[in-house]
């Protein structure tokens, strides 16, 4: 349903995105996956059509997305980072609005508002104004404002962000249920969580660069399953670089003279090994964090940094 | 259709939703027009300027013309009530706001007057009024020209007169007092058949005396009267102004982003903004117009044109106002510019000042500002008949104004939502 391929988009100087290509079917949900300023929201801004893009070509549901018009629209849902919400309303007379707007009349405007009043939890508060309402209200209202005529491919980009736990476990629990039902969806995300525990594939951006792409198996065979392991203390990069070089299944991820990141196989047990070749090439190592395989792993293994940073 | 009248419902309810600001909105005119009616001493009482008169010239012809302008007022509209002071306490009672002006004519007014030299009289003004001191110098400037126009044809009598009967003389001899009103009357004479053309004099047989003391001040010529379509029009620019800051809160809400998302045209999500606008506009005219129409004892059958008349110009001032708005680069910009457009526009357009009060020049250019243009019509609307063509030119330019704003705000509605 949603067809990326060669996505670019500069703001002056800038490269936001830079040839992303990826794609999502119905039923299914595609992740991407990256720290803020990667390039997520300008990728959803591109295929919602709020940005031109410019170059490259996107489809949702067969149809251009520059010059499919209205019809692209009707069937497009939109979930906006930021809270797009009338507050001066209540939470009936907003979904009844945007309802209105893709066409939606009389009773199945009724109906639809009312169902997505019981989806998202609101029935009780559905008279009240918004203003009123808890972050994780209006979020969840938010929501229901991108899905109340039930499109058939809907973009999320970071919706749970600044939302409460409780709320959070429920839009996602709804994405799940949208999922299900055969919408298709693409949810951007920098909660590395999120992402292995929604989606069906998922891609891995960054500095507008689509970096990797795959189910979470794959992706997680991309990093070999290697443990991740993260030193602080003093070291010399240039020294520490040649020491581990001669340890067989290691690679170093990142290295300064404050720290240094490196993947390896079992590394528990080759702790003392990697501790001594380091303490050998002048390092004094002050704390260890080690971290089983994740996105997170392959994020840093790919870019060198953590996702949030 | 359907949508267009949702969006226009769904502004309603929020603005119904804030009613201090609907309030303000509709207390606006009523509340301006209640502190100029009391800030010029009363609603229909005829505003009288006061002016401070300080004779330095001991001169007879300079006395003689002290006690012409201290009979009484010289406009039909506006009283002007000359009191003779002393420098000190014209200075004084000026700068205490007891007064419209102060007048100060110097020591050689008269000879210079006679002599048709160039003397300075010093007009001082009380900076708390506006309007009345503005009407004390027009007068004046109509003196000044009167003045000039007197030496001309009765110059050489006046300072005939003006020597005196000559050394060791206590009065003019009868050769001279002849002589001098032979010239005069020939003067006048000649001057008659410009100065006083044929008049037609209409009797509708009413009782003068009664009608006199019975008939009501003409609201119209009350400073009520002038003043009351400049607040309306005042009024509907503050509230436009402030309307067309919505379009900035729904950008900056995400809801105008959403709507962009929406298979539906922009144009219907302005159009309905504009048609939400329209609807405030007519309850605050209706509401201010029928006021005014019981308060100045109008006819009440006048109301309902003023009142559309109003709801239409006040729609054109939203829609150049809403693309003022749109076409700002940020909120703060926006408020800025529609304000810096806003203030001239009252200035000039008739709503601080009545537009009869400005000067030529600005008059000119005020009669053709958008507020301008509605204010000259729901004059004629609310104390007269507007003139068909006048009237027909008048709806033109406002149906230009606000059709050529709405096509533009469509075509930047699009950039606007989503930079």
């Amino acid at each position: 349903m949603i067809e990326v391929h060669e996505l670019r988009k500069t703001f002056g100087d800038v490269t936001a995105v830079d040839g992303v290509s990826f794609s999502c079917e119905a039923g299914s949900l595609f992740g991407l996956l990256g720290p803020n300023g990667a390039g997520k929201s300008t990728t959803i801004a591109c295929i919602s059509g709020l940005l031109r893009p410019g170059s490259g070509r996107i489809t949702v549901g067969g149809r251009d997305i520059v010059t499919g018009g209205r019809e692209v629209r009707r069937i497009l849902g939109v979930v906006p980072q930021e809270l797009a919400l009338y507050d001066d309303l209540n939470a009936a007379d907003n979904l009844s609005y945007w309802g209105a707007a893709y066409g939606l009349r009389g009773k199945a405007l009724k109906a639809r508002v009312d169902a997505v009043l019981e989806l998202t939890g609101l029935h009780d508060r559905a008279r009240e104004p918004v203003r009123n309402f808890s972050g994780g209200m209006q979020r969840r209202l938010n929501f229901g404002c991108g899905i109340v005529h039930e499109p058939s491919v809907l973009l999320l980009d970071e919706p749970t962000v600044g939302v409460d736990p409780q709320s959070r476990v429920r839009l996602l629990e709804l994405v799940r249920e949208l999922v299900a039902r055969g919408t298709c969806v693409l949810y951007t995300t920098h909660y590395m969580e999120e992402a292995q525990a929604l989606c069906d594939r998922i891609g891995i951006i960054d500095r507008g660069k689509l970096l990797a792409l795959g189910t979470l198996e794959e992706l997680r065979d991309l990093i070999g399953g290697s443990d991740v392991l993260r030193l602080s203390g003093r070291f010399d990069p240039v020294a520490a670089r040649s020491a581990l070089a001669a340890l067989e299944h290691c690679e170093v991820l990142q290295a300064d003279t404050g720290s240094l990141m490196l993947a390896m196989r079992d590394a528990t047990r080759r702790l003392p090994t990697i501790f001594a070749t380091l303490g050998a090439s002048g390092a004094e190592i002050h704390e260890t964090t080690l971290n089983q395989p994740t996105l997170e792993s392959l994020f840093i293994k790919l870019t060198g940094r953590e996702l949030r940073e | 259709m359907r949508f267009l009248l949702r969006s226009a419902w769904k502004d309603l309810r929020r603005r119904l939703a804030d009613p201090v600001a609907l309030g303000i909105w509709i207390g606006l005119p009523v509340m301006l027009g209640f502190l100029i009616g009391l800030a010029n001493g009363g609603g229909d009482a005829t505003p009288t300027a006061r002016v401070l008169l300080v004779n330095q010239d001991d001169s007879d012809f300079t006395a003689l013309v002290v006690g012409a302008l201290a009979r009484g007022g010289f406009r039909d509209e506006v009283l002007i009530d000359f009191e003779e002071v002393d420098l000190e306490t014209g200075e004084e009672r000026i700068a205490d706001g007891d007064g419209t002006v102060l007048l100060i004519l110097p020591a050689d007014f008269g000879r210079a007057l006679l002599e048709a030299e160039p003397v300075t009289v010093t007009l001082i003004t009380n900076p708390a009024e506006t309007i009345l001191p503005a009407i004390v110098v027009e007068g004046l400037e109509i003196v000044r020209e009167g003045a000039f126009y007197a030496e001309r044809i009765l110059g050489e009598p006046l300072r005939a007169i003006a020597a005196g009967p000559g050394a060791g003389l206590d009065a003019f001899d009868a050769v001279t007092v002849a002589r001098i009103a032979v010239q005069i009357n020939d003067r006048v004479v000649a001057a008659s058949r410009l100065l006083d053309p044929p008049i037609i004099e209409l009797d509708l047989g009413e009782d003068d005396e009664a009608t006199a003391a019975d008939e009501p001040a003409d609201p119209a010529r009350t400073l009520i009267g002038f003043l009351l379509p400049g607040m309306l029009l005042m009024s509907l620019l503050f509230i436009a102004q402030g309307m067309s800051d919505d379009v900035w809160t729904e950008k900056e809400n995400g809801t105008l982003r959403r709507a962009f998302w929406a298979p539906r045209p922009l144009m219907v999500f302005v159009a309905g903004k504009l048609l939400a606008g329209l609807a405030i506009i007519a309850l605050v005219s209706a509401i201010a117009v029928t006021g005014a129409a019981f308060w100045l004892d109008l006819e009440l059958a006048r109301v309902p044109l003023a009142v559309v008349w109003c709801a239409y110009a006040g729609a054109g001032l939203f829609g150049l106002f809403l693309l003022v708005a749109m076409l700002a680069s940020s909120h703060r910009t926006a408020n800025l510019v529609t304000m810096m457009i806003l203030f001239p526009m009252m200035m000039i357009g008739g709503s601080f000042v009545p537009l009869e009060f400005l000067p030529e020049g600005m008059r000119a250019i005020g009669a053709w500002t958008p507020n301008g243009i509605a204010l000259i019509q729901l004059r004629d609307m609310v104390f007269g008949t507007p003139e068909p063509r006048s009237f027909a030119v008048a709806a033109l330019v406002l149906a230009a104004v606000g059709a050529l704003s709405l096509w533009l705000c469509v075509l930047r509605a699009r950039r606007f939502a989503t930079a």
